[in-house]
């Protein structure tokens, strides 16, 4: 589905992936991890075209309905509406336009491109009242300004929902377990897992071992200076919980 | 100097104290400090000035019309009781008596009391709140076919007795491709208690000159709720006066104000705490795009015995392009010791942040800049009353999503 070929890529004169090499298949969960500044946040960006990162080198191909398209020639919007989502590790508080005017406004423009029917208002508000609820978020949350006053859970909750809402091919969560407490972790972790069929694929980027408590991941990878230096599965993510990264990236 | 063309703008004033002090004023010009933005000479380099001359078939005006409230219906500043409809109890609330004189004012407004060619007056009794929310709807139109400019002089007079309470909205439309001036002069007074929402919208064409005032006078625990909307005209600017008079009063002075192309518009605001115990709040934005220039000069004075004021204010504006500009010169004046008073002005551009997330979501980029700049406005926009929100939206059309 995602195919990253020594990719580099960095802000300004700064490059901060150096390298990097990823393949991930439908179906799959697959986790990055890596210690502060090993280019975490700096790949999500740049898998959803954020204009602040240059790409130097390599490429990113992503397939769609068995068409593989060069991800790297796509505007952002283009590639949430091939099926890319990015869950941000800080949410952007976007002062009056309401949550459900934004909602709908993505949801139309992922419906349109890819050929699905828009729904009626009437239609959208029942089928956002079942995300809604699934996720443990009160309807009035629907009239707030997107993310205005919302506190670090509500936030991440929020990515979520949208997640749901746009049901995306491939999400890339980054750290969406930081500034949550446990019981929105479960309930966060409970709403990704709801979301997996085996056509979709899940790339939670986090520091931590505790968000891979709820969801399990068939692949665990360690960034470090802007490559992948070790892969392995779920054990990998229990024995960095154990030993930290020092063993790995000595 | 005779048979210039701003003669022929002064001349079309009655002999009057007014028209005295028109003449002693001039024609603004930008050695004025009041003036030193904001240019007329757009204006000043016209051929001549005549009284816009009402045509005798009408065009539809079902876009300026708001179906929920009571509407009436002024042509260049002439009520026309054919076109309005009110309920009784409204239309007996018209008062057929000449608007108080105004004696400090700038040229526009001394040029308005000289000129004028009638006058609305408007008295809600005390204790009392009409039904529907009003419309007094303004238009300039004009049947000439010579190359003078055609002048409209509204003059409205609104007074609300002891805890009367009201909601209206004073709109000022012109056709599209008519180079007009209108002048409206606008005097409101509150009695005791009484709670007024003034909504005014100017949405002229974007040939036209709007040039008016406005002025207040709130008296204890009186609420004026005010907001003023502009997105028309190639050249327009609100004199907006409002005075606290009495002890616990409150005022509420916005402005939003959208420009492109080549338009200019100015909002000049002077507020005085006059008594003790009173509250203001005041923002003002401003969206500008292309070369179009805006202006927010914002006076809040606080007298030596308006002890307990509360005042804050702020201004916003929101650059969409690097060729427009905006000038905001918020100003405090105190007084009195014992004061909240805050105020602020912000100037940039559309958050990249903001439009990543948006775009990240599948957003178009030209839909996700048009719903930033609808949050931006909805801050003024969510407190106009429910019954007028199709005019003000219908005036901001090109930011709809």
């Amino acid at each position: 589905m995602l195919s990253i070929k020594n990719l580099r890529a960095g802000i300004g004169d700064k490059e901060i992936l150096k390298g990097l090499d990823l393949q991930v298949g439908a179906g799959e969960v697959h986790a990055i991890m890596g210690p502060n500044g090993s280019g975490k946040s700096t790949l999500s960006k740049v898998i959803s075209g954020h204009p602040d990162y240059q790409v130097t080198a390599g490429e990113i191909k992503f397939e769609v309905n068995f068409k593989s398209k060069d991800l790297l020639s796509l505007l952002p919007e283009e590639r949430a509406r091939e099926g890319i989502f990015l869950g941000f590790q800080y949410p952007v508080e976007i002062p009056g336009v309401s949550n459900q005017v934004f909602l709908r406004a993505a949801f139309n423009a992922v419906c349109k491109h890819q050929g699905v029917e828009e729904m009626t208002e009437e239609a959208f508000a029942k089928f956002l009242a079942v995300k809604l609820e699934s996720l443990k978020m009160l309807p009035g949350f629907l009239e707030r300004g997107v993310n205005v006053g919302f506190s670090g859970g509500e936030k991440k909750r929020n990515e979520i929902l949208q997640m749901a809402v746009l049901s995306p091919r491939l999400a890339f969560l980054d750290e969406t377990d930081s500034g949550v407490d446990v019981d929105a972790l479960r309930i966060i972790g409970q709403g990704i897992n709801a979301l997996r069929t085996k056509n979709n694929a899940f790339v939670l980027v986090t520091h931590y071992q505790r968000l891979l408590d709820y969801i399990v991941p068939d692949f665990v990878h360690v960034l470090h200076q802007g490559r992948i230096i070790k892969s392995g599965g779920k054990e990998l993510a229990q024995a960095i919980e154990e030993r930290g990264y020092d063993w790995i990236t000595a | 100097m005779t048979g210039s063309p701003l003669d022929s703008l002064i001349s079309l004033g009655r002999d009057s104290s007014a028209l005295e002090q028109a003449r002693k004023l001039g024609f603004p010009h930008r050695g004025q400090e009041a003036w030193r933005v904001t240019s007329l000479e757009s204006l000043s380099t016209q051929k001549g000035f005549r009284h816009a001359v009402a045509p005798s078939t009408l065009p539809d005006l079902s876009a300026w019309s708001l179906d929920d409230c009571d509407e009436l219906v002024l042509i260049n500043g002439e009520l026309r009781p054919e076109l309005c409809r009110a309920s009784p109890e409204l239309l007996a609330c018209r008062v057929a008596k000449a608007a108080p004189a105004l004696e400090e004012g700038g040229f526009f407004a001394q040029l308005n009391q000289a000129a004028a060619q009638t006058s609305f007056c408007l008295e809600i009794p005390k204790k009392w709140t009409p039904t529907k929310a009003l419309h007094l709807l303004n238009l300039t139109l004009d049947a000439g076919a010579d190359d003078l400019v055609p002048v409209s002089l509204p003059r409205l007079h609104l007074s609300l007795g002891r805890d009367a309470s009201l909601e209206v909205l004073e709109s000022h439309f012109s056709p599209a491709g008519f180079a007009s001036l209108s002048a409206p002069l606008t005097t409101i007074e509150l009695a005791a208690g009484a709670s007024l929402t003034h909504v005014r919208l100017q949405n002229e064409s974007e040939d036209a000159w709007h040039l008016a005032t406005c002025r207040t006078s709130i008296a204890a625990a009186a609420n004026c709720r005010s907001m003023a909307f502009s997105a028309g005209a190639k050249v327009s600017r609100l004199d907006l006066n409002a005075v606290l008079m009495g002890e616990g009063g409150n005022a509420e002075l916005d402005g939003l104000y959208a420009v492109h192309g080549r338009q200019l518009a100015d909002f000049h605001t002077a507020l005085t705490h006059q008594a003790p115990h009173c509250t203001s709040r005041q923002i003002v934005k401003g969206i500008l795009d292309d070369r179009s220039r805006g202006v927010f000069e914002g006076l809040i004075r606080i007298a030596k015995d308006a002890q307990k004021s509360d005042s804050s204010q702020l201004s916003r504006s929101l650059l969409l392009s690097s060729g427009a500009r905006v000038d905001t010169k918020p100003e405090l004046d105190v007084l009195a010791d014992d004061v909240k008073a805050a105020h602020g002005a912000a100037i940039g551009q559309l958050d990249a942040d903001q439009m990543f997330y948006l775009r990240s979501r599948g957003i178009p980029a030209e839909t996700a800049r048009r719903m930033l700049i609808h949050g931006f406005m909805e801050e003024i926009v969510s407190k106009v009353p429910a019954s007028m929100h199709s005019l003000i939206a219908a005036a901001f059309v090109r930011f709809e999503t």
